[in-house]
Formats: structure tokens, C-alpha cells, sequence
């Protein structure tokens, strides 16, 4: 009942807030008359201290007053001082037009003659023109128009394109996206010279109205996808969009879980294969991470860099990243339960020397690994959030001396600080970190289970991890498709970096799952006709 | 949705993760040397049992047990049938998750109560049933592949550990076929146990026609598997040896060591049966309940909570052992189990519906 009420309840608040987004989406046309529409603009921009509204008159004309309207510190003001409001006052109006032109003329004729270099676009609302301000474009109004000219003028500080911090390659590109999505896109550009890379813009949050741009390359990514991703951005309803997690967040499957649908990348490399593999890539002004979706499990151990290596060195770093991961979640609990419920699988010797370095510890080895995990997380937070060169010597002297302090005070055996930085270590080789990093939280349900049951917890907890990892979908694609069903030959290609990926129309991976299993026909590569892993389908 | 082949990898892992729990009641059956070929019998009687309800889901394509044994029994007569089809999966359940416990407290942990893991196993069924067959399907892929893979890993191992002896297989079938027949009675009924859940994740499957195929090449593929263990068991230890084993797949692992690195390794095989059984758990609570389900046409997440609670209230409860596990392992128990439910009901209902000639209307469940 209480539910039913709720829903009744949501149902209201829903439709007043429709009705009141309604009304606030009424535009207000533009009067022609110059200052009528300067003093609404100002209105709206009431207390708006980096407004800019510069007044003169088109070709000495006093009649034909004219203002430029921009945010201070978006545009290059001397370049549409030189470019724009020069070229206006020394215009010499063409005879054809008469002495007394229409405004829609004057308008037209100012477009073609006096500001051809710039991209314009010809706005009639109040509305319209507020947006393109608000973008950093410069806003003409002329009097006796009743349109405004909104041109391209931006020129704000961005940071230049440089290596990007997270994702390192030692061989491959140095290039990494900056903070403007608009550059981003060019980025990309440069590496997929094709008009079937198409850039869908749409803006995001009611307040920040921030510029988001959806990537595809068309006929080779599944149209299911990219209308999935389209209806999921064209719902995300928030007053602020900054950074793509919260794109990621409301965008995804499932938010309530640590394996991400998407993975986010600062490599313009990564996004590239992404694309041409099917994947649909998610820019947001403001961030550097672009985010690639849809991923799956394996997807996360692998990189772009991948691909300019050697295939057997490439495969063998696919492998230690896979085991990199079990050792991250896995050893820690696995060295608790052996040393508390399996020590017929210890060896005597080092049964004997675990024992005697043990003896005499405040708290049992699960507790003691608990505290070890948790301060060497907290180690992790601090030297990650302070400035490079200190947090490397908060890292240093937190884990080595308070390390071998606490082995010296008879605080934690020397075998769990082996086995919990053995860890710590092997979290930082998975590849796609940011994605990854909230896996390293599974050790901890590890650790309870192996704690309090041995082995047998260990086994239940991967267990109900494996359930939970086979029901994750993403974009309608199985998160945990290794193969093909029954297929085993193409688990390989999911671990393995073999070279018949590299000469494949699409590389091998579960987004292409779906047809795999046969459900709709297989497709053709649109540029060279070939069909899509035609050998594997059959 | 899944895939035949995923439907095959299903009852496949439901078959080999059993292997050692029936593997004992071979060897211990007086079957001796000739453990092998009762292994063998076991397969094909498997085979041959299985074809009623690989027939039934042939018939009634996209619905489970539920639902035809509605159409072709009629209402009361249907859920009747559908409730005791149910509630023998989830007795299946029941005793997956004692004989765990039993196998846990014997091998690896004395002291612990053996409700723990019973009441573990259960819960996590119902949490893996609770995600649907096609998320059993993928988790099938993975389990199989590490299953299988630890299996030949671990014969591969205990054969050059220690020294085998061929001459354990002779004589050959001495004692004529009473004690092979005997000892492959078990084994058949978990087989077609295995098989039978074809009665359920049928529901799941879009290509029927070719559900034939996967559930037989499932039933040789794990019954190779048994010959193999039975076989492995029988020249390690020798006949006489391998039926005094708890569990002989245990104490194949157990002879391999690492020197140095690691003393046993049945204590890994152990985690990774204890998966399987665990699998098997959330692979016949989902059976229950698709079937029961579609017999009462009552929403799927009120059985699954009423069938989980009931599995948790019996798997913690020590007279299970008494009344189930005792009797189960019996081969004369197990045979009347098979008669029972599925020659009577199954193949009683397969029989009904050929003399009515009731059919399914298609695959039009896409809801599953």
C-alpha cells in the first residue's frame, strides 16, 4: 500500500515539476528594437560583473546602432576588436541596398560582406542568444533587427595536449586528452579519418548546460548501442554535469556495483580502438576522461599500448595483469586461511618459521590483516593526494618504516606485511587503474570469508562474486563474455593478443556477442564489404 | 536466454561436480576393478533415462514442467505433479548442501557445525537462481572450464606422483554383471537427476530442436570424466584400497604435493567442488522454482523465497542425514527415486501427451 502511495505521490511531483519546466522553456523572441533587447539581456544577466556590452555604429551611420555582447575572459577581445567591431564602423554600406534597407537585409548583407571569416549563426530568440553567450560565442545585435548574429569567437586558457598522467605507454602515442571536449574531438579525428566518425552534441544539465558529445563510428558499431547510450544521456536529468563519472554513474547498468560498464581513458589511442572495435566513446567538456562503453571484464586488462607490442609480449602482459588481479583480491585472504585453518598445506619449514614469527601477536592473523590492508590503503590515499614529491616520501615512510616498525614491535608477522604489500603491488599492474581501483575493495569481503571459514568462505565469496559478475550486462552485452558458448578456441583471443586480431575487420570481443549467437544477421564492414568474423559465426 | 551449448555446459557442470560425491558409491559397491565399466553402464543408463524429459522439452518448447504438465495433465493433477517435481530438486538441494558439510567437516574443518555450510550453500543457491538461467549460463562457461581443467590437472599429476598399476583392472568382469549393474544403479539416478533440469531451463532456450543434441553430448562428455576418475582411482589405489575412500577423488588430490611449495592439493580441488555445488545448489532452486512458478502462476520471487527459507530450515536441521543422505547413497532408494519421478511422472507425462497429442504452441515465453 505504501508503496502504491509513493508511486502516486512521485507521480505528482513529477508532472509539477514538467509543468513548471514547461513554462520555463517559453522563448521570448527578439524585438528588433536595440535597446529593448539589451536591457532584457541585461536583466537575465543581473549582477553578471563580466558581461560585456560594447555599442557603436555600423559605417558612422548614427542610425544604425549596433552592440556586441560576450562574456569577459571566453573570447580573444583585441581579434573581434580587429575582425569584427573595426570592420562594422569603417563599413561603407553598399548602394544597393538603399537608404533606408530592411533589417533581415542589413543583416544578411553584414554576414556576407563584412564577417565572412566567422562562423555565424543567425538566432531570433532572447533564449538562443543567452546560450551562445553563455558558451563563450560573441552575440551582434543591430538595430532594427530582429535577429542576432552568434559567431564563433572562443578563445579561452586551456592546458596544452600533453602525456596524459594516468595511463602511461612506453611505446605509443604521447598525446592525451586536455579538459576540452572540443579538442578531444579533434584528437580523434586525426586517428579515424573517415565521415562515418559520427560526433552527436548534446547539451547536459539544467544548470551547467554542459556540452557532451556522444562518438561513433557508424555501421560498425551496433545501432542497439548507440540508440541505448543516446536514450541513457537524453534521460540523465541533474542540474550540473562536471566530470564524466557522474555521466558514468547515471549513464551505466548498475550503479550499485564496483565493475564498471564503461571505462574511462585519457588516451585517445584507447578510444580509437574502442571505436573501430564497436564501442561507442562519451566526451564531457570539462574532463579529460572520455568514456568507452560497453566494456567487459577482460576489456579492463587491456590497453592500446597492447597492440605496438610484440604479440607474445603482449599476450604475456594480458596474462600477468589477469594474475596481477587475482594476486590483488586474492592472496591476502588465500595466506589467512592457510595460516589459521590449513596448515597441512604449508610446508613444515616454513610452517615452523611462520609459527615462530607469529607467536605472540596482539591480535589474530585476520584481524592483524585487516589493519594491515587498511592502513596500506590509507597509505595509498594519502601519497596519491599530496603533491608528487612528498607523497612519494609519505608512501616510502609509511610502508618500509612503519612496515618494519611494526614487525620489530611483535605488531603483524613479517609474512602478512610480505603477502599485503605483494598485493598492494600487484593492484597497481592491472592496466585501466581509475577503472579498476574499486575492485580492490573485494578483498575485503575475501578476507572476512577466509577469516571465519578457510578455504571454504574463499570459495562461497568468488562464488557469489562470479554470480554477480554473470548477471552484469552492459548495453545488453554479457559483462563476463569470455567465448562464444562452448567455443573454447576464443578464449585464447579474449587472453592472448594473437596476430590474426590485428588483421581482422573487428577484433574478437563480446561486443559482438549477440551475433555471434546468431540472433541478427551478420553484418558487413561498411567500407570493405567483408563480413564480421564470418569464420567464427559458422 | 541461453544458448544449447550453454544448456549442455549446464547440465555437463551439474554432472561433473557431482562425479565426487558418486564416485565413492562405484568403487564401494563391490564393483572393484570393475568400476570402470560400471562407470560406463551408468552413462548409458543415464543416456536412456534422460530421453523422456529431453523428449517433453522437445514437445513444449519455451515453458518448463509447469507449464505442460498443466496442458497435459490438467490443472489439479499438473501442479500436483509440478509441486513433487519441485520439491525433489529442492530436496536435491538439501542434500548437495549436508553432504558438503559432511565432506568439509570430515577433510579440512573438524570443528566447525555443520549448519554453517549447509545454510551457506542454500543461501547462495537462491541468490544465484534469483539471477536467472542465462546468468547460470555464464557462470556454467566459466565453472566448467576451471572444473574440468583442475580435474585433468590433478589426474595428470597423481598418475606421475606415484606408481600405477593396470594389473588392478584384471581380471576383467570376473564376477559376471550383478555387481556392475549394482554399483552403476546410483550413479544412473544422478545422471538423469542432472539431466532433468532440462525440464526447467528449457523455458530459457530459443532453439529447441537442437536441445537433443547438447543434453546427450553432455551426458557422454561427464560420463568420460567418471570412467577417467573411476579408472585413475582404481590403478592408484587398487580395487580394495579405493572402496575404503570417504571420497577417492579427495584422496587422488591428496597424494600430490609440491615439495616445498604446497603439501596437498585436495584442499584446492575441495574449493573448487565446493563452486560446483554451489552451482548445482542455484541450478535446481532455479528449477524449482521456474516450475513451480509456472505450475501455480505465482510471481517467481515469492517461490524462490518460500522455496529458499524451506531449503534453510531443512539444510541446518541434522535428521536430513538420517532420513535423506543414508538413503540416497542406497542404491535400492535411489532406484525407486528414479522409478518415482522420472519414469512415472516424466515419462507418465510424456506418454499422456503423445496419446492426447498435445503439443506447445512455440517458443512465445520471451519473458524468462
Amino acid at each position: 500500500m505504501f508503496t502504491r502511495l509513493f508511486r502516486v505521490l512521485r507521480r505528482l511531483v513529477r508532472a509539477k515539476e514538467a509543468e513548471s519546466d514547461s513554462s520555463q522553456g517559453s522563448q521570448t523572441p527578439l524585438s528588433g528594437d536595440l535597446q529593448r533587447d539589451l536591457s532584457a539581456l541585461e536583466n537575465l544577466f543581473d549582477r553578471v560583473d563580466d558581461l560585456v556590452i560594447q555599442s557603436f555604429f555600423v559605417g558612422g551611420d548614427e542610425s544604425v546602432g549596433a552592440s556586441v555582447v560576450y562574456l569577459d575572459g571566453m573570447i580573444d577581445a583585441a581579434r573581434v576588436e580587429e575582425t569584427v567591431i573595426e570592420p562594422l564602423m569603417l563599413w561603407a554600406r553598399p548602394r544597393q541596398l538603399g537608404d533606408s534597407p530592411s533589417g533581415r537585409q542589413l543583416a544578411g548583407r553584414i554576414q556576407s560582406t563584412v564577417l565572412p571569416a566567422h562562423r555565424a549563426v543567425e538566432v531570433s530568440t532572447l533564449e538562443e542568444m543567452v546560450d551562445g553567450i553563455l558558451d563563450g560565442d560573441l552575440t551582434l545585435l543591430v538595430q532594427d533587427v530582429d535577429t542576432a548574429l552568434v559567431m564563433d569567437a572562443k578563445e579561452f586558457m586551456t592546458r596544452s595536449v600533453e602525456e596524459p598522467g594516468a595511463d602511461v605507454a612506453v611505446r605509443g602515442s604521447r598525446e592525451g586528452f586536455i579538459d576540452h571536449a572540443a579538442v578531444n574531438v579533434t584528437l580523434l579525428r586525426r586517428r579515424i579519418r573517415s565521415t562515418r566518425l559520427k560526433a552527436e552534441r548534446l547539451r547536459m544539465g539544467h544548470k551547467s548546460r554542459t556540452d557532451v558529445r556522444l562518438i561513433y563510428i557508424e555501421g560498425v558499431a551496433q545501432k542497439d548501442v548507440v540508440d541505448e547510450m543516446r536514450r541513457r544521456l537524453d534521460d540523465i536529468d541533474v542540474d550540473m554535469v562536471d566530470s564524466s563519472r557522474l555521466v558514468q554513474n547515471l549513464a551505466g547498468d548498475r550503479p550499485h556495483t564496483v565493475f564498471p560498464c564503461m571505462h574511462a581513458t585519457e588516451r585517445p589511442d584507447t578510444v580509437a580502438h574502442g571505436l573501430a572495435e564497436g564501442r561507442v566513446a562519451v566526451f564531457v567538456d570539462n574532463d579529460p576522461f572520455v568514456l568507452v562503453a560497453p566494456s567487459t571484464f577482460f576489456g579492463f586488462f587491456t590497453t592500446a599500448e597492447q597492440y605496438n607490442l610484440n604479440f607474445y609480449v603482449a599476450s604475456f602482459v594480458r596474462v600477468v595483469s589477469i594474475g596481477a588481479f587475482l594476486l590483488s583480491v586474492l592472496l591476502t585472504p588465500t595466506y589467512v586461511a592457510m595460516t589459521t585453518f590449513h596448515h597441512e598445506l604449508i610446508p613444515m619449514p616454513l610452517l615452523l618459521n611462520i609459527a615462530a614469527a607469529e607467536a605472540g601477536l596482539p591480535l589474530p592473523v585476520g584481524a592483524t590483516a585487516f589493519v594491515v590492508e587498511v592502513m596500506l590503503e590509507v597509505i595509498r590515499e594519502a601519497g596519491a593526494r599530496l603533491p608528487t614529491a612528498v607523497g612519494q616520501a609519505a608512501g616510502i615512510i609509511g610502508a618500509v618504516v612503519l612496515g618494519q616498525a611494526a614487525i620489530e614491535a611483535a605488531f603483524v608477522g613479517p609474512g602478512l606485511v610480505i603477502v599485503a604489500a605483494t598485493a598492494t603491488i600487484a593492484s597497481f599492474a592491472i592496466p585501466q587503474y581509475e577503472a579498476t581501483s574499486g575492485w580492490r575493495l573485494l578483498r575485503f569481503p575475501l578476507l572476512l570469508m577466509g577469516s571465519v571459514l578457510g578455504f571454504y568462505g574463499i570459495s562461497i565469496a568468488v562464488v557469489v562474486i562470479v554470480m554477480h559478475l554473470a548477471s552484469l550486462k552492459t548495453f545488453g552485452i554479457p559483462f563476463l563474455s569470455l567465448y562464444p558458448p562452448g567455443r573454447v578456441s576464443e578464449l585464447g583471443e579474449e587472453v592472448l593478443q594473437m596476430p590474426e586480431a590485428y588483421r581482422r575487420p573487428v577484433r574478437p570481443g563480446a561486443v559482438w556477442d549477440r551475433w555471434r549467437r546468431g540472433e541478427p544477421p551478420v553484418p558487413r564492414d561498411p567500407d570493405t564489404g567483408r563480413r564480421y568474423q564470418k569464420e567464427r559465426l559458422r | 536466454m541461453i544458448s544449447t551449448r550453454q544448456l549442455g555446459i549446464i547440465v555437463a557442470l551439474s554432472r561433473v561436480s557431482v562425479i565426487t560425491v558418486f564416485l565413492p558409491v562405484i568403487t564401494a559397491a563391490d564393483a572393484r576393478q570393475d568400476a570402470p565399466i560400471a562407470a560406463v553402464v551408468s552413462t548409458l543408463g543415464g543416456v536412456l533415462l534422460t530421453l523422456p524429459a529431453v523428449a517433453l522439452a522437445v514437445r513444449f518448447p519455451g515453458t518448463s514442467y509447469g507449464g505442460f504438465a498443466r496442458r497435459v495433465l490438467g490443472k489439479p493433477l499438473g501442479i500436483l505433479a509440478s509441486v513433487l517435481l519441485a520439491g525433489f530438486f529442492l530436496v536435491l538441494v538439501v542434500l548437495r548442501a549436508r553432504q558438503l558439510a559432511f565432506l568439509l567437516i570430515a577433510s579440512q574443518l573438524e570443528l566447525a557445525p555443520s549448519w554453517i555450510f549447509a545454510g551457506t550453500v542454500v543461501l547462495v543457491g537462491g541468490y544465484g537462481a534469483s539471477l536467472g538461467g542465462d546468468s547460470l549460463g555464464r557462470m556454467a562457461e566459466i565453472l566448467l572450464t576451471l572444473v574440468v581443467g583442475s580435474i585433468v590437472v590433478g589426474l595428470s599429476l597423481a598418475f606421475l606422483s606415484v606408481p600405477i598399476d593396470f594389473r588392478y583392472l584384471r581380471p576383467i568382469m570376473h564376477r559376471g554383471w550383478g555387481p556392475v549393474l549394482y554399483a552403476s544403479l546410483n550413479p544412473i539416478f544422478w545422471f538423469v537427476t542432472s539431466g532433468s533440469v532440462v525440464l526447467a531451463l528449457s523455458a530459457y532456450c530459443p532453439d529447441h530442436r537442437r536441445i537433443p543434441r547438447a543434453v546427450m553430448a553432455a551426458i557422454v562428455g561427464s560420463g568420460v570424466v567418471l570412467v577417467a576418475m573411476a579408472i585413475g582411482a582404481t590403478i592408484i589405489f587398487g580395487p580394495e584400497k579405493a572402496q575404503g575412500q570417504l571420497s577417492p577423488a579427495l584422496s587422488l588430490a591428496r597424494i600430490v604435493f609440491v615439495h616445498g611449495v604446497i603439501e596437498r592439493m585436495d584442499a584446492l580441488l575441495m574449493s573448487v567442488w565446493v563452486a560446483g555445488v554451489t552451482f548445482d545448489a542455484a541450478l535446481f532452486t532455479l528449477v524449482s522454482v521456474v516450475t513451480l512458478s509456472d505450475a501455480t502462476r505465482i510471481s517467481p520471487k515469492y517461490v524462490l523465497i518460500a522455496i529458499v527459507s524451506i531449503g534453510f530450515i531443512l539444510a541446518v536441521q541434522r535428521f536430513v542425514d538420517i532420513f535423506l543422505i543414508r538413503r540416497l547413497v542406497d542404491p535400492v532408494y535411489t532406484t525407486w527415486a528414479a522409478v518415482l519421478v522420472h519414469v512415472l511422472m516424466v515419462g507418465g507425462t510424456l506418454l499422456v501427451a503423445v496419446i492426447t497429442g498435445r503439443r506447445g504452441a512455440g517458443n512465445d515465453d520471451s519473458s524468462k
